[in-house]
């Protein structure tokens, strides 16, 4: 038999280039603030020197990623049913995946990667505390191969779960050939028309807080190279001649406002044409495919199986112009369950296309029961929360007695009167329902959200009870899944009794969670 | 899935009569969880009071020295005194199904873990366990570090029992 893969290969000599820039440029962020201190020194003697290293890290690195290209091979064993993989230059590291634990291959593309018109396969694997798996150089033709006899073999060792999930998907013409030959169902795709409506409605806070970790990042490293600034000085002291009466500075703090939020609205826009630049979304019997990004360009495939949370999103805006947001949650490795790794935003979507992804899922029809809300003592204890930045600012203020009490006192009403009236909104959004086979919990103010569990998924559910709630007799709830926690506070006690529908659910489960 | 179909049933499900995961027996863990903790608590207080002794008689008499020597003697007395209301509040109950499993005094928090989710079950001894002749067990679920639940101060006749129950539990769930 003449399988494809069996003698352990290369990848493709257009590959060193790949490993070279990649090496190098982690060289480069490492040396970063030298690198500054070259733009910045008018030594030109240690300008020369520092080219000079550059140079030989340059070649160093060359030399190292031609080593690491002859030495990184990769061949598929069909004896043992496992994707082997060996690789290091100075040691050789073997990485063998058994068939059965290959969750997902899938497409990553960075701006050089694409250039040279390369693929860079990764490999999913479940369970482990290994990183995914990566060759970084393959030709679309090769990659393509790869995939589709990897997922191939990783559906033939799972084909007991393969089953389960074609008759989840599609009861009625159940295709044995599916993995071969998918029928593409319907298909979502973002064009720069609908980034941009995004951008411009998206949650501009995240904006302007990148704009703000840019800045402290540069003027971190900029302190640290001693560098004098006499700009901050002259701006100083131009601040002090020029604005002197309390109308001119209130316009000036107004300016800074004003010019942050429009930033802030920029970068959100840009952040997401990054990410999301050319986001299609197919659906095919078995699977969600989803492509997009500008600078690395992803693709994955989601199956129902793997989700184990659903999160939809909107906003007032957004939701009159019909974009609603999922976001994934899958099962992840361990220790990563909080991280991003295991989460998969798709925006834009439109009501109806949240519908049909939802259908997909859960391959069910949406389910309502009896919205539960939390014991009103919420208000009072987000309030009190959120005066805990007030008082710690506070401290200050009274050991050294800045300010004076008139002044003061207004903006401390004015806060917590905000406080309250933000935190009743949101206690007047948030509830959870326990429905037949779903736990949905919606909440927001601005950004509303509605977050998506299945029972059947559930990994365990902790029941917390401060000693303080003893006498109200309210709970917190932590419901826990391979994809993360879903929490919901301060529950009555006879809510609780919605639990035990939970464990019967679970436990009389025979599905396969992931 | 066949054997599901063949006893098929489709009662209607009435939540108030479902099994109250509540109104279980908790059974306590041994003292000599307590006793450990107690242990593991005095040898640090002794530490630090050794540190303490040594500044003394090094450095000169000063009044933070003293305050030093009295917060310590609080946080630790909270220390013993946490240590002792716990005890109280550590419980465990098998059920058919699944396992529960309640501890905190100031923040109580019970967790429930179905058979079927638990992804494996470990014992572990510590010094101190070795020594009181306790064990630990472990059970680990995909559901994160919340899930994952340590059942300390448990004979380790005990502790073993349990194991291989809820391992039991978990090939026949397997087979199922």
């Amino acid at each position: 038999m003449n399988k494809p893969f069996t003698q352990p290969q290369n990848q493709s000599k257009v590959g060193i280039l790949v490993i070279f820039t990649s090496s190098f440029y982690k060289i480069l962020r490492a040396v970063l603030i030298s690198f500054a201190y070259f733009l910045f020194s008018s030594n030109s003697k240690a300008k020369l020197y520092i080219l000079l290293g550059f140079g030989i890290v340059g070649l160093l690195s060359l030399i190292y990623s031609f080593f690491y290209y002859k030495k990184f091979k990769f061949h598929i064993d069909y004896k043992q049913k496992e994707f082997v993989l060996q690789k290091g230059v100075f040691s050789t590291e073997y990485i063998n995946i058994p068939f059965d634990k290959i969750q997902q291959v899938y497409f990553k593309r960075s701006i050089i990667q694409r250039i040279i018109n390369v693929y860079e396969v990764a490999i999913d694997t479940a369970g482990s505390s290994q990183k995914e798996v990566t060759i970084k150089a393959l030709s679309k033709e090769k990659a393509e191969d790869l995939r589709s006899i990897l997922m191939d073999l990783a559906a033939e060792e799972n084909l007991e779960e393969v089953e389960y999930e074609v008759e989840t998907v599609n009861d009625s013409a159940i295709n044995p050939n599916f993995t071969k030959k998918q029928k593409v169902e319907w298909k979502h795709q973002l064009g720069i028309l609908d980034l941009l409506k995004l951008g411009l409605t998206s949650n501009y806070l995240r904006g302007i807080w990148l704009i703000f970790i840019f800045f402290s990042t540069i003027m971190n490293e900029l302190s640290q190279l001693k560098i004098e600034n006499p700009y901050i000085d002259q701006g100083v002291e131009y601040l002090d001649k020029n604005y002197t009466s309390s109308s001119a500075i209130i316009f000036v703090l107004l300016m800074a406002v004003v010019l942050t939020f429009i930033a802030g609205i920029v970068i959100s826009t840009i952040e997401i044409f990054i990410k999301y630049f050319n986001l299609t979304l197919t659906q095919t019997t078995s699977s969600l495919d989803l492509e997009m990004g500008l600078k690395t360009n992803t693709r994955t495939s989601l199956k129902p199986r793997r989700v184990q949370l659903l999160r939809l999103s909107t906003n007032p805006i957004q939701k009159r112009l019909n974009l609603y947001e999922a976001e994934v949650s899958l099962a992840s490795s361990s220790d990563e369950i909080q991280g991003k790794k295991g989460k998969i935003r798709i925006p834009g979507l439109a009501k109806e296309k949240l519908q049909k992804i939802k259908e997909f899922l859960f391959n069910k029809a949406d389910e309502t029961s009896e919205a539960i809300k939390p014991h009103h003592f919420l208000i009072f204890r987000r309030v009190m929360l959120s005066l805990i930045p007030l008082a710690i600012a506070f401290i200050p203020v009274v050991i050294f007695s800045w300010y004076e009490w008139k002044i003061i006192l207004p903006f401390i009403f004015i806060y917590i009167g905000l406080s309250f009236v933000l935190n009743k909104m949101y206690y007047q959004s948030i509830s959870i329902e326990f429905t037949e086979s779903f736990i949905i919990k919606k909440h927001g103010i601005w950004n509303q959200e509605t977050e998506i569990l299945e029972l059947f998924k559930l990994q365990s559910v902790t029941v917390k009870q401060p000693l303080w709630f003893k006498k109200r007799k309210v709970y917190n709830l932590e419901f826990h899944t391979a994809g993360g926690d879903l929490s919901f506070p301060l529950v009555r006690e006879e809510v609780l009794k919605n639990l035990n529908y939970s464990f019967y659910k679970i436990e009389t489960s025979t599905k396969a969670w992931m | 899935m066949d054997s599901v179909e063949s006893q098929f049933t489709n009662k209607q499900l009435e939540i108030d009569l479902l099994p109250d995961y509540q109104a279980v027996d908790f059974l306590s863990v041994s003292i000599k969880k307590r006793t450990k903790s107690f242990i593991q608590i005095s040898i640090g207080f002794l530490l630090l009071l050794i540190g303490w002794g040594v500044l003394f008689y090094l450095l000169p008499t000063h009044w933070v020295l003293y305050l030093a020597l009295t917060v310590l003697f609080i946080v630790f007395g909270f220390g013993y005194l946490n240590a002792f209301l716990l005890q109280k509040k550590y419980g465990y109950a098998l059920r058919e199904k699944d396992i529960i499993y309640s501890r905190g005094y100031l923040i109580n928090k019970t967790t429930v873990i179905p058979f079927n989710r638990i992804q494996h079950v470990s014992i572990s001894r510590g010094v101190f366990d070795k020594a009181l002749g306790v064990s630990t067990l472990k059970i680990f679920t995909a559901g994160g570090q919340g899930s994952d639940v340590s059942i300390p101060g448990l004979l380790p006749d005990l502790a073993l029992k349990l194991k291989e129950a809820v391992a039991k539990k978990l090939t026949v769930e397997e087979h199922e």
